[in-house]
């Protein structure tokens, strides 16, 4: 996350504070890309992140009056996202644990269907180890420095850069470069 | 790697339709029904829930990892230390027999083994120990009884009819409580509740004589208090139940030749997220001190303890072990 957009959503959550109800919408948009994929890079399911995403904004906004403005209200926010995430995993694979070395491998591999899925992305996923996926993902998507990554999934940074670096190699070699190309602008 | 591939795929990434199909209305609606939902929610889902979970303990136990909550993040661990509970509008324990069981089962290891002259085996704390160290001894003098108020422990036991000759006594009720023994004893009624009890604990070859009786004149409100003797000679301990501080408020006294060595109070709450919560207070007659416990659990087998001077601890029960950590130190018991 650049300064700026750290600025925008300090601004945003001042806001928030004054008038959740009028002035959601512009934090939501502003924050709802880096919370969704923090989700997805747990749970590699769309369905279910969107409905985790918005379990975590439910209680963010229960507990806005505890987050203060001054300090960063978007890790509250992912930690909250990352926490939802932790959760159903627990409930759906019992065997689920956070710092297990082979935890990457336990993480579900569900596909999404066809219409859902985002080509570019679901081809990414399908070169990489769920693990090197989650880092991608957090990395690119979610907009995470490799020290906020190492806090979510508690492994040293050094670790972290190096298999995002693999996992570009690994790209490199086999993503059809036709998915590149034909993404559309939004 | 290559950096201008990295970049080119990157980009393609960041600049594709985005899956995201829930709007902010969504969640705003979704926000407003849950705190609508909250000014008419009971204590007695959330916290049955929690005890029903109880059964799933044996998985929870291997799965549950004590480094995911060493840090106050928000989300299940969604409580900071200015955490304040409310009060729970039902209580767990449902009748006479509920509270007896949960007073003996809360007491008895506090008391039970442990010759000490404190006779409740509550900490002293040392100077030489670091603030973690020192608030886990600490908590380990009254992990007990908490721990047995999460679990429910001492709830919904079966009352046996017996005619049952002890070393007091001849009895005529016996419930069995896990992990502590057996209690037979006669019960006088008042109305449809228990107005006195006098009986046993056995607990295999110890056997220690308990009286009970009901304390309040409030028919709305109950007070039962038990006492467990150690020996004739002026120790024993007092359990006391006291609606007035609170739905569910339980004060545990040990006595030495008849005086007051230390007390702790047990009050148990719900805090945000209907998670159960207990204000723990003890009170040491030797220095007039008081120590308070903030313990909130968020499963049945991990909590996070609230002690001033200290950041949060989070605990963990697992394999039979309580694995405390803060800021990244563990301890085990």
């Amino acid at each position: 996350m650049n300064e700026e957009e750290n600025e925008a959503i300090r601004k945003a959550s001042h806001e928030l504070k004054k008038d959740p109800a009028a002035n959601f919408a512009l934090f939501y948009d502003l924050t709802k890309k880096r919370v969704y994929f923090l989700i997805y890079s747990f749970t590699h399911d769309y369905a279910t992140s969107e409905d985790l995403m918005q379990n975590a904004y439910v209680s963010f906004l229960e507990n806005l009056h505890k987050i203060s403005c001054q300090l960063n209200p978007m890790s509250y926010l992912l930690s909250t996202a990352r926490n939802e995430a932790i959760d159903y995993l627990r409930k759906v694979k019992p065997e689920y644990e956070l710092d297990k070395d082979d935890n990457a491998e336990l993480v579900g591999r569900d596909d999404p269907s066809e219409d859902e899925a985002e080509p570019l992305l679901k081809e990414i996923e399908s070169f990489l180890t769920p693990f090197e996926f989650q880092v991608y993902t957090l990395h690119v998507l979610s907009g995470l420095t490799f020290k906020e990554i190492s806090g979510i999934v508690h492994r040293p940074v050094g670790t972290l850069t190096y298999t995002y670096s693999e996992s570009i190699d690994k790209l490199q070699k086999g993503v059809n470069p036709l998915w590149m190309k034909n993404s559309k602008k939004s | 790697m290559d950096e201008k591939f990295e970049k080119k795929l990157n980009d393609s990434v960041q600049n594709s339709p985005m899956p995201i199909k829930t709007s902010a209305d969504q969640i705003l609606s979704a926000y407003r029904e849950k705190e609508k939902e909250k000014k008419h929610h009971s204590y007695k889902a959330p916290f049955f829930g929690a005890l029903g979970a109880l059964a799933c303990a044996v998985v929870a136990l291997a799965v549950l990892i004590p480094s995911a909550f060493t840090k106050q993040t928000p989300g299940v661990s969604s409580i900071n230390d200015d955490i304040v509970g409310s009060e729970i509008t039902i209580s767990p324990l449902k009748n006479d027999r509920d509270i007896l069981g949960y007073e003996v089962a809360a007491l008895y290891p506090l008391v039970s083994g442990k010759n000490s002259p404190s006779v409740a085996g509550l900490y002293q704390s040392s100077s030489s120990l670091t603030p973690f160290a020192e608030a886990v001894e600490s908590y380990e003098g009254i992990e007990a009884p908490i721990r047995s108020t999460f679990l429910g422990v001492g709830e919904s036991l079966t009352l046996e009819s017996v005619d049952y000759s002890g070393n007091y006594g001849t009895y005529t009720n016996k419930m069995s409580i896990p992990a502590v023994g057996d209690l037979y004893f006669n019960a006088t009624l008042l109305g449809e509740r228990w107005n006195v009890l006098k009986g046993e604990l056995v607990d295999g070859s110890l056997v220690r004589r308990f009286e009970g009786a009901q304390r309040s004149n409030d028919k709305g409100k109950s007070a039962f208090g038990l006492k467990l003797y150690e020996n004739e000679t002026g120790d024993y301990a007092l359990v006391e139940q006291n609606e007035n501080q609170g739905r569910f408020f339980f004060s545990f006294q040990f006595f030495v030749s008849y005086q007051l060595t230390s007390s702790l109070s047990l009050r148990l709450l719900r805090a945000d997220g209907d998670y159960p919560f207990i204000i723990a207070n003890r009170f040491s007659a030797s220095d007039y001190t008081t120590t308070t416990f903030k313990v909130l659990a968020a499963t049945t087998n991990q909590y996070s303890l609230y002690h001033s001077g200290i950041s949060k601890i989070s605990l963990l029960y697992k394999n039979s072990q309580r694995i405390y950590t803060n800021n990244g130190i563990t301890i085990t018991r």
